[in-house]
């Protein structure tokens, strides 16, 4: 079972990611702040992230970087979502931007997506 | 980023019509999809049957609807009552219009628990529009005033995921004022008011987010085909100015001397106050008008309230019979209301869609003061009448406006009358005159767009063949305040027959 670490600091989406996620059968944990995101992805880390950008504290562009910086996380795809502006970035890491307000059809299909190509690569 | 990026959902902008007549004006355009929307109103206003229409209007565009109840009447009885309804469709339910009871789980698991219910029920129909019948009920199961709103704005976040616009119908009525007032997109407010001794129901929307919708109270109806909104004729009223009409283009009676009066005619796409005591030639006068138009094949609209459509014309019968029957028949339309339970914007609905269904380029009202009566509060007259002018002008349409004036003899001395006049481009004034011992007609031009009229106060006298028009009284004065005499200067008054100035 694929595990997903949905990172979002607003009690009702993060209630909603999860509980659709898990409906489509995956096993979800979450994070409602970067700093807790990193420290369980170290512990466990994910198979895919669902990372909200903008975020008190430490940002989803934070929470990027350390992943980068870290041998064990740099691997793990991340999908971000914002309700700003699609950002300009070459990071590699980061797999697909979904824009707030989403489509949990949308969201899902590219949940799907991202986890299939990770696992044929 | 990669090609899996996700579609970026414009869903502020994305109206849902309701298809309620009326409502959509209202809500200039609809509700917004994903949207979460409070229906308030007391036991009775209409909120269920409101509730139901939008949940089959939607359904029968396409999409599914999920209507939720808690501990109101049972789904059967529901069902049972929605049948006489023309929205109603038996072969909509249990396909596209579904209908769960979640007292149970409400009573068990609490707020928590009912909010998962209704997301896997939205998620397991598919459904596209919620109503929640029964809100007022929720409080009673929350463990603290935070539990409520916690849950609608749970709901209203995994709605607008899913593209499911809500309707939450509750009693709680203060005012428009509710709890949730904050977390909604929208509040509408249904209401019962007596209006002596009739009763009639209002529709306001209180709040609706980003829309500019119609503020204050529009009178709605529950009629065989669900609910019916009908929008203040003042709210809906163009703001374009209406067209402009060739200065010289006349609209004649068909009167000889009445028409001289007024240079051939009344302006085209004028509107024309004709004001008149009882019995002094008005409907005689009007159908004159209409009846000219129909000669000349140019379609006539009479708006009668007291004389329905076969006693008008038996009334006239040599005047109608002067128009050919197959003229009459294509060029004259009577619209006849019993101005009794009616209210201004119901007539008015009425009334305009029937002017753009027949298109008549000359309409005459018997009578405005019939209309007066039905505008309610009193302060409405002004801006009615001001938008209901402005309706027929934008329309181009010739217009006739009979208004009652009260007492048989002299000057008409009502508010309504005079701020009535001043909408107008014409003033026709008829009175009758006690002159000689005997009780005679008079009509005068009081203004007309363009000037030039006649200044002369002449007689009038109504047979059955029709109305004819005399050379001005000459010889007595007076003759405006009901109670003409010899002008002093000339002895005794001498009267000329024949038409023409």
């Amino acid at each position: 079972m694929k595990r997903v670490l949905v990172v979002e600091d607003e009690p009702a989406i993060r209630d909603l990611l999860v509980w659709v996620l898990q409906i489509e059968g995956y096993e979800v944990s979450a994070a409602e702040n970067g700093r807790r995101a990193i420290d369980m992805a170290q512990h466990d880390p994910p198979d895919l992230m669902l990372l909200d950008l903008m975020m008190p504290g430490m940002d989803g562009y934070e929470v990027l970087q350390h992943l980068r910086e870290s041998p064990r996380l740099r691997a793990v795809p991340v999908v971000v979502m914002s309700a700003a502006a699609r950002p300009e970035s070459s990071d590699t890491q980061v797999k697909a931007f979904v824009a707030k307000p989403f489509d949990l059809d949308d969201l899902l299909g590219i949940v799907r997506a991202v986890l299939a190509e990770a696992q044929s690569s | 980023m990669s090609d899996h990026d996700g579609s970026i959902r414009d869903t502020a902008m994305e109206r849902l019509p309701t298809g309620i007549s009326g409502l959509d004006t209202v809500l200039a355009g609809g509700l917004l999809r994903g949207g979460i929307y409070l229906v308030l109103g007391r036991p009775g206003t209409g909120k269920t049957i409101l509730g139901n229409h939008l949940a089959y209007n939607h359904a029968r565009a396409g999409g599914v609807a999920l209507f939720a109840t808690i501990l109101a009447e049972t789904h059967g009885r529901m069902l049972g009552h929605l049948r006489s309804f023309g929205f109603f469709d038996q072969a909509l339910v249990a396909r596209h219009v579904h209908y769960i009871n979640v007292f149970d789980e409400l009573h068990r698991g609490g707020l928590r628990s009912t909010l998962d219910l209704f997301r896997e029920a939205v998620r397991e129909y598919r459904a596209t529009l919620l109503v929640l019948d029964g809100v007022a009920l929720l409080e009673a199961f929350a463990s603290s005033p935070v539990d409520l709103h916690l849950f609608v704005y749970e709901l209203q976040t995994h709605l607008a995921a899913v593209g499911c616009t809500a309707v939450l119908l509750s009693n709680d009525v203060d005012g428009g004022s509710h709890p949730l007032g904050t977390h909604v997109d929208g509040i509408i407010l249904l209401a019962d008011d007596r209006v002596q001794p009739r009763r009639v129901r209002h529709l306001e929307v209180v709040k609706i987010r980003g829309v500019d919708y119609l503020r204050g109270e529009h009178e709605f109806a529950i009629t065989s085909e669900g609910i019916e909104v009908l929008p203040r004729l003042e709210a809906t009223a163009s703001r374009t100015p209406p067209p402009v009409s060739p200065p010289d283009r006349r609209l004649p009676f068909g009167i000889p001397g009445l028409d001289a009066m007024l240079q051939g005619g009344l302006p085209a796409g004028s509107t024309t106050l004709m004001i008149g005591s009882p019995g002094v030639g008005k409907t005689t006068i009007g159908l004159h008008f209409i009846m000219e138009g129909a000669r000349r094949g140019e379609r006539g609209m009479v708006i009668s309230f007291h004389e329905p459509p076969g006693h008008l014309l038996r009334e006239s019968t040599l005047l109608v019979q002067a128009v050919d029957a197959h003229l009459r028949e294509q060029h004259v339309h009577v619209l006849w209301q019993l101005p009794v339970e009616l209210s201004a914007d119901a007539w008015s609905h009425r009334t305009l869609a029937q002017i753009d269904a027949f298109r008549p380029q000359r309409l005459f009202i018997d009578a405005l003061s019939d209309v007066e009566r039905l505008v309610h509060p009193p302060e409405r007259l002004v801006p009615f009448f001001t938008a209901l002018v402005h309706e027929l002008r934008g329309r181009h349409i010739t217009s006739i406006l009979a208004q009652e004036a009260p007492g048989l003899l002299g000057i008409p001395r009502d508010t309504s009358t005079f701020a009535i006049s001043a909408l107008v481009e014409n003033v026709i004034l008829l009175r009758s005159v006690e002159l000689d011992s005997r009780l005679r007609r008079l009509v005068c031009i009081v203004k007309c767009s363009g000037g030039g009229q006649d200044p002369a106060i002449r007689e009038l006298t109504v047979r059955h063949q029709g109305v004819e028009v005399a050379s001005p009284f000459e010889g007595v004065e007076a003759l405006l305040s009901g109670f003409g005499h010899a002008s002093r200067s000339l002895g005794r008054p001498q009267r000329r027959r024949g038409a023409g100035p």
